[in-house]
């Protein structure tokens, strides 16, 4: 059965004359979800006068808390382990022990890290902010696999270099994604590392310098990078941009933020539009939002999830699921590493973690036989991986002591942003267990097909051709058949023209709910060969610009 | 006596952790040392045992009674296995002739306690999983082993581009 709306189209009318009930808030737009995108969509509503409520199902920290915990923590290698957790709003844990948030049904398991904080999971990342290559919108048209996007690298290209200004990206140009302007930011210096693999594998191959929005000068009001070497899990100093900087950034441009607000339905009215959003607060007790539009922007599982539990007689599937299309298509970047150590001190660890790779392999007529992908070089510093590597070897004394050097000066690690293709079969759907608030929590079904194995080979045999040049000893692929996720969460709620086979329009509305809109990851039909974000903060503008066009006169 | 808890030992070894600039060895602070109920000879054993392990004279004090004191909480039996390990290493000095420890079966208890020692001084946590705690960062003999070329993450190498020139 659904609930009817209340019958109240006009705005104005809901603020002046609609006297919420002590719990309820009205606002023009609601927003689920302060990551990047949610922030960055919602800043540019209220800076165009909307009224605009931000909800965030976790909690609100700020960053000397977090470094701290950094600092203070026995599981420095895991990302998630500074981050604020707790059974109210639960996400992935790690250390000490995993809590198996995420149900694992398929043959790989998909080890999502995402965090349920003001500002989202781009609070550890590397701030890579890369743009598609253009054929990466048309791998149907022009290679015979994928999907083609209802929209082309030309539509997004302005708002590429909206988000790049706000962000502060730097780069190199020549990356192979067109651009019409130059990057807003000069590049960070290389660091040593960078300087000698780019000279040893020229000109085999280009190393390049990653395109990200880290300050090389004061910025924002931020300061320039210092090289802290921690941008995962988190930068000391807020050189570079995340969410939590955007949420923030709403918030001064007058959006209302709840943290610990828990949506956990939606709510539709006879035409299916969306006439409330209902959260609980971490005291489990329940508050109704009504709003003329709605986005959602928590995350390529959460908002499925989200979906999934918003059922009702005329939408026994959930939300926007009346095709069965909701959560599935779930792409990643399936990753293979290597690690070897150089036959010369490079010394990783001096400078941002992940500044420089090879996109050699992005594009060309291969893309019909096997997955493309970028190959990302570390910069990382090993001294800890190297220590714990060398004690469980047995090593102790001098030996240990020249060997931790040895090791921290050459070790090198790639990793590759390989493209998976679209399968439906692929998907968070909802799992049995409840959370502390009795909401079901995601479960995930992946797989790695053959065409990406295909690519993985293929990049195997350059990492094996890396390592000769560099005179790597040492060499260590990752396991055969292993594949991890690289956090680039796409495909649960894809964009296409076809409601048969996408659950959002070109501008991610809901096919079936009019006042219904989507932005983040999940909206990417495909996740190409790099890091998602900028493409998804792209996207987040276009419709925050889609819904001000529409309701400019309402 | 003062008798820390688990919580406490992070507390005061973030403290010290933070107090500092980055990449400079900094000497746990003077007023923790015997505040946390670790007896003083006990501190002496694992000093003893640290600097056969470790083959260095000069250890910091205060830091190895704050790793006693965490491996007292993280590890079991930690006392009566140090004491052991301490005998064996005098009784057998040779076992650490070899760059790699190999204690053998008859003495696996002891190996493993001089893996975990090593593990305190160069990681600077005790303990693992559930048991793991921290005791400090830039401390860590890693960190200290690397200090002329890198500084410990989450600190600065000074102004943007500082590290584009060959360390």
């Amino acid at each position: 059965m659904y609930i009817a709306a209340p019958k109240v189209s006009d705005r104005r009318f809901q603020r002046e004359y609609v006297i919420p009930m002590s719990n309820d808030k009205v606002a023009d737009v609601v927003v689920v979800g302060a990551g990047i995108c949610g922030s960055l969509l919602a800043t540019r509503l209220a800076r165009a006068g909307r009224s605009v409520l931000l909800l965030e199902s976790g909690p609100r920290k700020g960053r000397g808390e977090l470094v701290q915990n950094y600092r203070e923590s026995a599981f420095k290698s895991d990302y998630m382990a500074p981050y604020p957790y707790s059974e109210m709003a639960p996400h992935p844990r790690f250390s000490p022990t995993p809590n198996d948030y995420l149900e694992q049904a398929g043959p790989h398991a998909y080890q999502a890290q995402y965090i349920r904080m003001l500002g989202g999971t781009s609070w550890h990342w590397a701030a890579q902010m890369w743009r598609y290559v253009p054929n990466d919108f048309r791998t149907q048209s022009l290679y015979g696999v994928g999907v083609d996007w209802p929209i082309s690298y030309d539509d997004l290209e302005d708002y590429y270099y909206q988000v790049e200004v706000i962000t502060g990206v730097g780069g190199e140009p020549d990356n192979g994604s067109p651009r019409t302007k130059p990057f807003p930011m000069e590049r960070v210096p290389a660091s040593y590392l960078q300087q000698r693999v780019t000279e040893r594998l020229a000109p085999e191959y280009r190393v390049i310098d990653d395109a990200t929005a880290r300050n090389s000068r004061s910025y924002g009001g931020r300061p320039a990078c210092c090289g802290n070497n921690n941008c995962m899990p988190i930068c000391p100093i807020d050189a570079q941009y995340h969410g939590g900087i955007a949420a923030q950034e709403a918030e001064a441009e007058g959006v209302e933020i709840v943290t610990e607000a828990v949506v956990y339905r939606l709510e539709h009215d006879i035409q299916g539009r969306i006439s409330a959003v209902h959260y609980y607060d971490w005291d489990k007790v329940s508050h109704k939002v009504t709003a003329q539009t709605v986005v959602l922007a928590a995350n390529a599982i959460e908002t499925p999830k989200l979906l999934l539990m918003s059922t009702s007689d005329r939408f026994e599937n959930g939300i926007a699921n009346a095709r069965d299309n909701v959560g599935r298509n779930l792409c990643d970047h399936p990753a293979v590493g290597v690690s070897f150590d150089v036959d010369e001190p490079v010394w990783p660890g001096r400078g941002p973690v992940s500044p420089c790779s090879i996109g050699d392999f992005r594009d060309g007529e291969f893309r019909a036989e096997h997955a493309p992908f970028r190959l990302d070089i570390s910069n990382g510093s090993k001294v800890a991986s190297v220590t714990k590597e060398l004690l469980a070897e047995g090593y102790h004394g001098r030996a240990l002591e020249e060997q931790v050097r040895f090791r921290s000066a050459r070790r090198l690690a790639l990793k590759n942003a390989m493209e998976q293709l679209p399968d439906p079969n692929n998907r968070v759907t909802l799992s049995a267990t409840r959370d502390a608030l009795g909401l079901p929590t995601p479960r995930m079904y992946w797989d790695i097909g053959a065409y990406e194995r295909r690519g993985a080979e293929a990049t195997r045999a350059h990492y094996t051709r890396i390592a000769e040049m560099l005179g790597g000893t040492n060499v260590k692929h990752s396991k055969e058949g292993a594949f991890s996720n690289r956090q680039h969460i796409t495909g649960t709620l894809s964009m296409g023209n076809d409601p048969a086979t996408s659950v959002t329009d070109a501008w991610g509305r809901a096919h079936d709910h009019e006042n219904l809109f989507m932005v983040g990851t999940g909206v990417m039909p495909t996740v190409g060969t790099c890091n998602v974000t900028l493409t998804a903060a792209a996207l987040a503008l276009r419709t925050a610009d889609r819904i001000l066009e529409e309701t400019q006169h309402g | 006596m003062v008798n820390f808890t688990r919580r406490r030992v992070i507390q005061i070894a973030g403290g010290f952790a933070l107090t500092g600039v980055a990449g400079r060895w900094l000497a746990v602070p003077e007023a923790f040392a015997g505040q946390n109920g670790v007896p003083a000879e006990e501190v002496d054993d694992f000093l003893a045992v640290s600097r056969k392990l470790i083959m260095r004279d000069e250890l910091d004090g205060n830091l190895a009674n704050a790793l006693v004191h965490a491996s007292k909480l993280a590890l079991d039996s930690f006392t009566e296995q140090l004491t052991r390990l301490k005998a064996l290493l005098a009784e057998q000095p040779a076992l650490l002739d070899g760059e790699q420890l190999d204690f053998g079966a008859a003495f696996a208890a002891e190996e493993a306690l001089a893996r975990n020692v090593l593990s305190g001084w160069y990681t600077g946590v005790v303990g693992s999983g559930d048991q793991a705690i921290y005791v400090t960062h830039i401390n860590a003999l890693s960190n200290q082993v690397v200090a002329d070329k890198l500084v410990p993450t989450s600190f600065s190498y000074g102004p943007c581009g500082s590290w584009h020139r060959a360390p």
